[in-house]
């Protein structure tokens, strides 16, 4: 196993690739009474075609989603109940490119990564149950749809992405997961699924060495057969952006969201990236987090309130920021974040004290998160990051200069379109 | 530990090498009257975002960045038949940063939020006054988008009436928010500063003599208050409330109340906490598989506990079209439960679950927190070991006999126009 130390926090990372694939990293936190495990497959509602044995095979939108709530249910057993028959709490979320099930225990950690292991990777689909499931998943959809503030996100995605399959809900929808049927839930398990398509992530009250050991006797229990697969690569993003549009429905107040995307900006994967999108993240602070001046003087314009909130957002090779709220003033706010954001920062002696805050900040938050399992085994993007964890991001918050922050700004609104998304009160119109 | 080095304000230390954080809670609690509601709440919130010292928003937030972004909230809820007005702080150990007192600084700053807020010794300043008053009501407006949430709250209005706190929600009646004058309003603040029980605790890689010598910082004086019980107890109806409502909803809500006969620190405890993990308060439950898993009938189901009030509700998203289908799954899974339908090793693995539960509590801070003051304002003194081996000694009979007691209250009703 590669040991890899953190010295400054008194933390070690363990991490190995196993012969079938499969990559581990496992991190030991001292006086702990849980113990943490992901595992993580690189698909998730983004991926909509792959080729199995020559067959070019499309996939609905939310097989991704529906698939993970379908591996938990086996002919013989409920992956949930046995772990809950063990001691262990389990669950599992899907995102636009990943996949991820999960178990947190305090005892039984070795039968514990044998059910995470085994329900993952032994597949079991049946008409029946996948029927029961488009039922379970309808409702989950329409929960969604009673929800505004989901609506305005997916109406900014819909705008900044109108031909790709990241705006689609990663649920899908009613007619999509109609359309899902064994067969194909087989055919994508089978190629996305693949021990060396996944990763493992255990942290928590444990003993490295007996942990690879339990891992290692479990897969060599398994066959994996080869898989004769293509998967596309990414879709390039385009340029095709839809600037303005509105939605008249009942909301209390308006909502609006701006929105900016720019892949080309995006670094190639490794601690480059993680290190454009964390300062990316600084600059975002100064100019749109609660503490800076301007977020300041919209609150007071009352243009703005606390429902406002932006997001930096990285899914393989796209790039996206996010921003706005319930506001009394929609034209209004949205000139005034337009002009926020094309301004850019301007450097000063007063930005750069806000930075040198902004960086004592982000270095506490990251102190902060070291306390949680689930951050540090949740936020491991492996190989996108450069298999990089919080205690790298810590110590990278520290070597950031204010220029980096501000060229890196400017490289991300370089020729991009700012699109709104408005949503009215339809009495308001009235 | 426990100490009382001030009457009426009460600390608690908790060491732990385990944390990279210090974390410091700070309670303000009183037997509270609906009245007392809207104005506490505002009151925590027009503290939680100025003080004299930082009167603005972006000083208030520099000063937590200067301190290594240490998180700071505040906020209100009751407790049982307590108003909780608390505040808390979180910074990183100085072990990992070249700064020495990040622990003293960060009590300064709670008493300075505490102590000295935006203030003229009359009134609290009066811009803040109504943009919080203002804020705090375009919140509750758009609580009530939330279907699920405004569910809940009707339900508690069946449940409670309207004449007590427990019917009421936290941040009160929109209506006496609305009513609220600001010089009052501090009057308030003023009498929750001199009257109100204090439960300070700290916790982290801390050393509890520094810890109560650091906790002088703080401005507070002695008090005189009565700790009395928390629990409320009302007696089960001969009939249940029954409302339905129709909205502009795609997805309908059921939700119930029922009494039960068990409380914080009863005997009953115990067996209450495992009955509702095997009842609906776990993926594994009765409600969870048969309405949501085996009916295929709703998105959730499940059930959760009250008991400073005696009370067990059941929440469901459903279709509008099957809410007697659900209402009978749901009455036959406590008929199940109270025939003893559920087997020795269901019950085991239901009980390994919460001790596992209640062992992953001890690496959260606030988890921490929270159970050091339950155990304070309740007189309750279980140890770990204690806790865990309650929770074994809970039998099959024990949990048939609770689940024959427990009685319908009410039930809401929201669907579909």
């Amino acid at each position: 196993m590669n040991k890899k130390v953190y010295q400054a926090f008194n933390e070690c990372l363990f991490s190995t690739v196993l012969s079938n694939g499969l990559k581990v990293n496992i991190l030991p936190k001292t006086g702990f009474k849980k113990t943490y495990a992901v595992l993580t497959t690189d698909f998730g509602s983004m991926d909509r075609a792959f080729t199995l044995d020559g067959e070019k095979i499309q996939i609905p939108a939310g097989t991704a989603h529906f698939l993970e709530h379908k591996l938990f249910e086996k002919a013989e057993y409920d992956a949930f109940e046995l772990f809950t028959n063990n001691g262990a709490d389990s669950n599992a979320f899907t995102s636009y490119t990943k996949t991820s099930y999960l178990f947190s225990s305090t005892t039984g950690l070795q039968e514990n990564l044998d059910i995470l292991l085994d329900f993952v990777q032994q597949p079991y689909f049946s008409e029946k149950s996948v029927a029961k499931e488009q039922g379970i998943i309808g409702q989950e959809i329409q929960m969604y749809n009673d929800d505004f503030d989901w609506q305005l996100y997916m109406g900014i995605l819909k705008n900044l992405f109108p031909n790709q399959s990241i705006s689609d809900d990663i649920a899908g929808t009613v007619e999509s997961i109609a359309k899902i049927t064994p067969e194909l839930l087989y055919k994508v398990h089978k190629v996305f699924y693949r021990p060396e398509n996944m990763n493992l992530f255990v942290t928590g009250n444990l003993d490295p060495d007996q942990i690879l050991q339990w891992i290692k006797d479990n897969q060599q229990r398994k066959e994996f057969a080869k898989v004769n697969f293509e998967i596309p690569t990414p879709e390039s993003d385009d340029d095709e952006i839809i600037e303005n549009r509105a939605l008249l429905t009942k909301v209390e107040r308006p909502k609006v969201m701006l929105g900016v995307k720019n892949a080309k900006a995006l670094p190639q994967p490794g601690i480059e990236r993680l290190r454009f999108i964390i300062t990316l993240d600084l600059a975002l602070y100064l100019i749109l987090s609660s503490s800076s001046r301007l977020y300041l003087e919209l609150y007071d314009e009352g243009l703005l309130d606390d429902t406002f909130g932006y997001d930096l957002n990285s899914e393989r090779e796209a790039l996206f920021l996010t921003l706005g709220g319930d506001t009394n003033h929609p034209t209004e706010l949205i000139q005034a974040l337009k002009d926020i954001l094309t301004t850019g920062l301007m450097k000063s002696d007063a930005l750069l004290k806000d930075f040198e805050l902004a960086k004592k900040e982000m270095y506490g938050r990251s102190i902060t998160r070291m306390n949680s399992l689930e951050a540090i085994a949740n936020s491991f993007e492996g190989e996108n990051y450069g298999n990089t964890t919080i205690f790298d991001e810590a110590m990278l918050y520290q070597d950031i200069s204010l220029d980096e922050v501000i060229n890196t700004f400017d490289t991300f609104m370089k020729n991009v379109v700012i699109s709104t998304f408005k949503m009215d009160s339809e009495q308001a119109k009235k | 530990m426990d100490v009382q080095n001030q009457s009426g304000i009460q600390t608690l230390v908790l060491p732990s090498k385990k944390f990279k954080t210090v974390r410091i809670d700070v309670h303000f609690l009183k037997y509270a009257t609906i009245k007392d509601l809207a104005q506490r709440s505002l009151i925590a919130n027009i503290l939680d975002t100025s003080t004299k010292k930082y009167p603005d928003q972006v000083r208030f937030t520099h000063a937590l960045s200067e301190m290594f972004g240490a998180s700071f909230g505040g906020g209100a809820a009751k407790k049982g038949n307590m108003h909780d007005v608390a505040f808390s702080m979180v910074v990183a150990n100085d072990k990992y940063i070249k700064h020495q007192n990040l622990i003293q600084d960060a009590i300064r700053f709670l008493n300075e939020v505490i102590v000295h807020p935006l203030a003229d010794g009359k009134q609290f300043d009066e811009e803040t006054f109504q943009r919080q008053k203002q804020n705090m009501l375009n919140y509750v407006k758009s609580a009530t988008e939330d279907k699920q949430y405004w569910s809940a709250q009707q339900l508690r209005k069946l449940t409670f009436g309207q004449t007590v706190v427990q019917g009421i929600p936290s941040y009160g009646l929109v209506e006496d928010l609305e009513n609220l004058k600001n010089a009052e309003t501090y009057r308030a603040y003023l009498d929750m500063l001199k009257n109100d029980l204090v439960h300070i605790s700290v916790s982290g890689d801390v050393n509890q003599e520094e810890i109560e010598e650091d906790l002088k910082i703080f401005e507070l004086d002695e008090r005189q208050f009565d700790l009395k019980p928390l629990i409320t107890h009302f007696d089960a109806r001969e009939k249940a409330i029954v409302k339905a409502e129709h909205q502009d909803v795609r997805q309908a809500r059921l939700n119930l109340s029922f009494n039960i006969p068990a409380d914080m620190t009863g005997k009953n405890f115990f067996t209450a906490v495992v009955f509702n993990t095997l009842f609906g308060g776990s993926p594994q439950s009765k409600l969870f598989v048969n309405v949501r898993e085996k009916a295929s009938l709703a998105y959730y189901a499940s059930s959760s506990l009250d008991l400073y009030d005696g009370i067990l509700n059941i929440q469901t998203g459903i279709n509008g079209g099957n809410h007697d289908a659900a209402m009978q799954i749901i009455q036959q899974q406590l008929q199940d439960m109270q025939n003893g339908l559920f087997t020795e090793s269901e019950l085991a693995n239901i009980k390994k679950g919460l001790q596992s539960d209640y062992l992953s509590g001890m690496d959260l801070q606030r988890t921490a927190h929270r159970r050091g003051l339950n155990n304070y304002l309740l007189n309750r003194h279980w140890s770990t070991e204690e806790w865990l081996t309650q929770i074994n000694a809970v039998s099959k009979k024990d949990i048939e006999q609770l689940a024959q007691q427990i009685k319908i209250r009410a039930e809401y009703f929201l669907s579909g126009e």
